[in-house]
């Protein structure tokens, strides 16, 4: 069986390796830097997920959303975020994203707590 | 059409003829009032007669010669009346010997006595003539006192006027805004300050209702009515009421963060209104902001590298980087750990903002009190196995409760782990709920085992 793909957006290399570990067993993990380059390798590869990090440089995650989104791409988005104490993240529904991970992560449960978003 | 002047004049004009006729008056009749101050004279030397005379018993009965001569001789410097002279012979009567000195005194005030009744019978004669003008001395009088009264409601206009200028200048020169509605929540007045504030000129302001010009509009954006404005409850509920967090909508449509503090105004017992002060606090909320920016950066700032050491230390652990030796094991155990707790401190740090911001919110959800103390010891056993203490539970209640989970389980972790760290080996650490008026008590007995 095919592999599902899962597109993983962050700006932070360290960040990025850590959940592309924690993920290459069950998805083939696509990666992205910046939210320019999220948006191109969605409409190139059209993941089956999207882990996107709300804070970038540059364009943050819910414009990166956004441009995806108007690109005509009904990807499914988890947000990830370190700010997990300020108000804006319990408006990740708003934003129209199945879910909300928050930075530190466990790294052993990751990949069920991605998949548990995605039943839901 | 008649002089704006004219009252003042006609009452300058009045005042004169008042005075000339009193002065007219007054010379007429000097020699009356003369006699009758004489007479009110009497009273006034009776009063004191009759003082020297109490302090002479006094010191008669103490036999304090010194002060008794000296009260006989400012005695005899006094005119006395009879009935206060026949008291003096009374008391006299009383001594058991009399002496030269209070014979003397007798003396003196019998002559008083004599002086006194021919004095009082001159009186009576003049009396009669006295009569005859009291009359016309009683409207002078009279005419008197209008004119004090005029003279007093004519400074007293003078002083209100001066009050009312000084409050007009204290109000114009304070920094808050303050403006008066009355019972309707109509604008009555506005200070300078408020006017600057709000954008609008006392001239466009009053007569306005200021719930419907520049409080319509809640902090959060939403419309707020004036049956529910709390400020407009001040109308109604005679309490005052104050907060530290509002807004105003200014003239240009500007949203004006202000602390505002509303009175009832209560004139001659009645209520009349209220009294609304009112400051801009742009600046304190700027402060706020940033303050709240660098708390939720600095946490930011430090989750990026935590996620990735602690997702580093995760994946050794957990074989991700093949198999490791025991000691390579409880090397990257003890990293994995402490950037965990890393984490729990820097929530903590962000927990006490919010307590301190007053934006601290519980997350209430039903639970019972035996899961609240399952879910801890659960979590906190690797520790006892670790520290070497049994760490055991005994539920002897476990009603429903609303609680916080989170908070709840944080405060129970906080307690028991602290039992265990501080606890000596082998000791029993029990967590237990029990009932306890009005509700359930989380027991936390430690034992040291034998």
């Amino acid at each position: 069986m095919k592999m599902q793909k899962v597109l993983l957006v962050d700006d932070d290399k360290n960040i990025r390796e850590v959940a592309q570990m924690c993920l290459e067993d069950d998805w083939t993990v696509l990666t992205a830097s910046s939210g320019f380059e999220a948006i191109t390798v969605a409409c190139a590869e059209h993941p089956d997920l999207i882990l996107l990090d709300m804070m970038m440089p540059g364009m943050d995650g819910p414009t990166t959303m956004k441009h995806i989104r108007e690109a005509g791409l009904s990807t499914p988005v988890i947000f990830l975020t370190a700010k997990v104490q300020t108000h804006e993240v319990s408006q990740y529904e708003k934003l129209g994203a199945i879910g909300l991970i928050a930075k530190p992560f466990n790294p052993m449960s990751l990949a069920d707590d991605i998949r548990r978003f995605m039943d839901a | 059409m008649p002089n704006m002047r004219s009252p003042h004049v006609l009452i300058m004009t009045s005042i004169m003829v008042v005075m000339v006729a009193f002065a007219v008056a007054g010379f007429e009749n000097k020699k009356q009032f003369d006699r009758m101050i004489e007479s009110r004279k009497w009273v006034v030397h009776a009063l004191e007669v009759k003082l020297i005379l109490e302090r002479l018993k006094s010191a008669i009965d103490h036999n304090d010669i010194y002060v008794a001569n000296r009260l006989t001789n400012e005695l005899r410097t006094m005119v006395v009346d009879p009935m206060q002279a026949k008291r003096g012979a009374e008391l006299e009567a009383t001594l058991p010997a009399p002496s030269t000195r209070t014979e003397t005194i007798l003396n003196d005030l019998r002559n008083a006595e004599d002086q006194l009744f021919k004095r009082r019978m001159a009186d009576l004669q003049a009396n009669a003539a006295r009569s005859a003008s009291f009359v016309s001395a009683i409207n002078i009088f009279a005419l008197l006192f209008q004119i004090i009264l005029l003279g007093v409601v004519w400074y007293s206009f003078g002083q209100s006027n001066a009050a009312n200028s000084r409050l007009k200048a204290l109000l114009s020169s304070m920094a808050e805004g303050v403006y008066q509605i009355d019972s309707y929540g109509i604008c009555k007045f506005i200070n300078a300050a408020a006017e600057t504030m709000l954008g609008y000129s006392s001239a466009e302001i009053c007569g306005n209702n200021m719930h419907d010009l520049v409080h319509h509009t809640a902090p959060d954006g939403s419309h707020r009515s004036a049956e529910h404005c709390l400020l407009m409850s001040v109308i109604q509920t005679k309490q005052p009421y104050r907060t530290s967090d509002d807004i105003f909508i200014t003239k240009q449509g500007l949203r004006l963060p202000v602390e505002v503090a509303a009175e009832p105004l209560v004139q001659n017992g009645h209520l009349t209104g209220a009294v609304v002060c009112f400051r801009d606090i742009t600046e304190r909320k700027e402060v706020e902001r940033r303050l709240s920016e660098f708390y939720s950066t600095v946490s930011h700032e430090l989750r990026t590298p935590l996620t990735s050491i602690r997702g580093a230390f995760g994946l050794l652990e957990g074989g991700k980087g093949g198999d490791l030796s025991p000691k390579a094991m409880k090397l990257v155990s003890m990293g994995r750990e402490e950037s965990e707790r890393l984490v729990r401190l820097i929530n903590d740090i962000l927990d006490i903002r919010k307590i301190e911001a007053g934006k601290f919110e519980l997350n209430l959800s039903s639970t019972s009190a035996d899961q609240l103390v399952l879910k801890t010891v659960e979590s906190l056993k690797t520790l006892a196995e670790q520290a070497e203490i049994h760490l055991s539970v005994q539920i002897d209640a476990a009603p429903a409760l609303t609680v916080d989970t989170d908070r709840i389980t944080q405060v129970l972790t906080n307690l028991v782990s602290n039992a265990l760290k501080f606890s000596p080996r082998m000791s029993e650490v029990v967590v237990g709920t029990a009932w306890a008026p009005g509700g359930v008590r989380f027991l936390l007995p430690i034992m040291a085992l034998e």
